[in-house]
């Protein structure tokens, strides 16, 4: 069991290792949030309170980037030969797997603390009990993306081919997600794509979990994000620890 | 005629970044046929149509996307040691640094066409003299941010600082300025019309608006004018200085 802790405890320690990643990363949210959707809030209808819209939408944005930057720490270590020393270590396989993936959800919550409180400011909060149920269910949804993200990272070491198919993710899942504007202002063909799309059930779940008004919970929301969740971890786990077994160097 | 050799170089190598290139093309894309497509729907204002708005935006948005890519470039050039066997060329050394930022500027307006072609296409086909004109502010604008990367990459010689400062620029390019949002909304924070004012990429979205829409000609102002040439003329030559420093010290 300490051996699952101490592969924890190394990822957490690394999360220094990304300082640049973290401090702009953190300053563009920030810019975002004060500045472009607050410049923006006065262009949209009063009905909507896009800043807080907005905001609650990056914190899920937040999870998503960072929870996925395990892809780029996967395909350096494969790149790097890292992973090689890493299986010299006396833990076992799941050990090791396991630790991996909670140690980068975990690392992903540290990282969003904070700006969870900036976005609390800016967003207010409705009922503390529902924003803590809600965060049981984002920390199932980190961990779901660190999954995603593994998935990735084991199958290509290239830099250009990982930042290629993370961009082309991003571009789509992104903005055909609630995260930037509200599911009725899109057209039909993107509002079929956002109701199969974790990010909209995550960012609806927050939304609702802040106690905006016009958000309720729904069950499908929920399902959505346990079953997207539970199955990417699942499938985390197998690739990762198949790779792990032979594919290293390819 | 080395100069047409470094240019045919550095265009060649241009799409080597396939990837890149295709990423960026297609999230400017999303941003333009999705983010504002949808965002357009938000906003209540009936005679502001944001998605026509946001058209001529993206396309200056790309082309200081692209230009940004020949800093990078000099930036790996420094860490390859490439940069040796470049300047052990035939080449005079006021020529290499000229045809740099000529090519990086040409390969921002190739990067930018598709999307000026959908704007033209949204907005009208204007006459031939003022498409030429379009081209010539675009290519003007794309030598001084070219040139503003060349300078980032060789002025700040440690990695770390080179990626902030970077950061930073983009941050302020992009968010302080007219892309997004219009000159008068942005005036809703107490400073930010001035910021947009001293913002080359606000001198090149209103110019842009202005050719393409005449519903914005008069947003073109004189200091748009001005602050574009006072911009790339001063940037062409600091990155002159610079890169110029830089290859003598390497």
């Amino acid at each position: 069991m300490s051996n699952f802790f101490n592969i924890i405890e190394r990822d957490l320690k690394r999360l220094w290792n990304y300082k640049i990643f973290i401090f702009t990363n953190t300053l563009t949210y920030l810019v975002q949030i004060f500045v472009y959707a607050f410049i923006l809030d006065f262009l949209v209808s009063s009905e909507l309170d896009y800043m807080r819209f907005y905001a609650a939408g990056v914190a899920i944005l937040t999870l998503w980037s960072f929870g996925m930057w395990a892809a780029w720490e996967i395909a350096d270590e494969r790149s790097e030969g890292v992973i090689d020393y890493h299986l010299t270590l006396p833990l076992s396989r799941t050990e090791y797997i396991l630790g991996r993936m909670i140690g980068g959800t975990l690392r992903t919550i540290v990282y969003s603390i904070p700006l969870f409180f900036i976005f609390l400011f800016v967003t207010g909060m409705g009922s503390f009990v529902n924003l803590l149920s809600i965060f049981g269910l984002l920390f199932l949804f980190s961990f779901g993306v660190t999954g995603l993200g593994v998935i990735i990272g084991s199958f290509t070491k290239e830099h250009t081919k990982l930042s290629f198919i993370l961009g082309l993710i991003d571009a789509f899942l992104i903005r055909l997600s609630t995260i930037y504007y509200p599911e009725y202002a899109m057209d039909y063909w993107m509002q079929f794509i956002s109701r199969i799309n974790p990010l909209t059930h995550a960012s609806d779940l927050l939304r609702w979990g802040l106690g905006f008004p016009d958000n309720s919970i729904t069950l499908y929301s929920i399902l959505f994000i346990v079953i997207f969740s539970l199955i990417l971890i699942g499938i985390a786990i197998r690739v990762y620890s198949k790779r792990l077994e032979g594919g290293l160097a390819t | 005629m080395s100069m047409v050799a470094i240019i045919e170089r550095d265009l060649r190598n241009f799409f080597k970044y396939k990837y890149w290139i295709i990423v960026l093309l297609i999230t400017n894309l999303a941003d333009l046929l999705i983010m504002a497509a949808s965002f357009s729907n938000l906003v209540t204002e009936e005679t502001f149509n944001y998605f026509l708005f946001f058209a001529p935006g993206i396309t200056v948005l790309s082309l200081f996307g692209a230009s940004f890519i020949m800093g990078i470039e000099v930036s790996q050039e420094r860490h390859s040691q490439r940069i040796h066997y470049l300047l052990s060329l035939p080449i005079d050394r006021f020529q290499f640094i000229v045809a740099r930022a000529f090519a990086g500027a040409i390969r921002s307006l190739i990067f930018c066409i598709p999307l000026l072609i959908i704007a033209i296409l949204m907005l009208g086909i204007p006459p031939v003299w003022l498409l030429l004109l379009i081209i010539g502010v675009l290519f003007i604008l794309a030598m001084g941010l070219t040139s503003l990367g060349i300078i980032l990459a060789t002025a700040i010689q440690n990695t770390r600082r080179y990626q902030l400062a970077r950061g930073f620029v983009s941050m302020w390019l992009m968010f302080g300025s007219t892309v997004f949002y219009p000159r008068d909304v942005m005036a809703n924070i107490p400073g930010m019309n001035i910021i947009a004012d001293i913002n080359p990429l606000s001198f090149g979205a209103n110019i842009l608006r202005g050719l393409l829409d005449p519903a914005y000609f008069d947003a073109i102002r004189i200091i748009d004018i001005v602050g574009l040439l006072i911009f790339s003329g001063s940037m062409i030559y600091f990155g002159l200085y610079f890169y110029n420093r830089y290859t003598k010290s390497t």
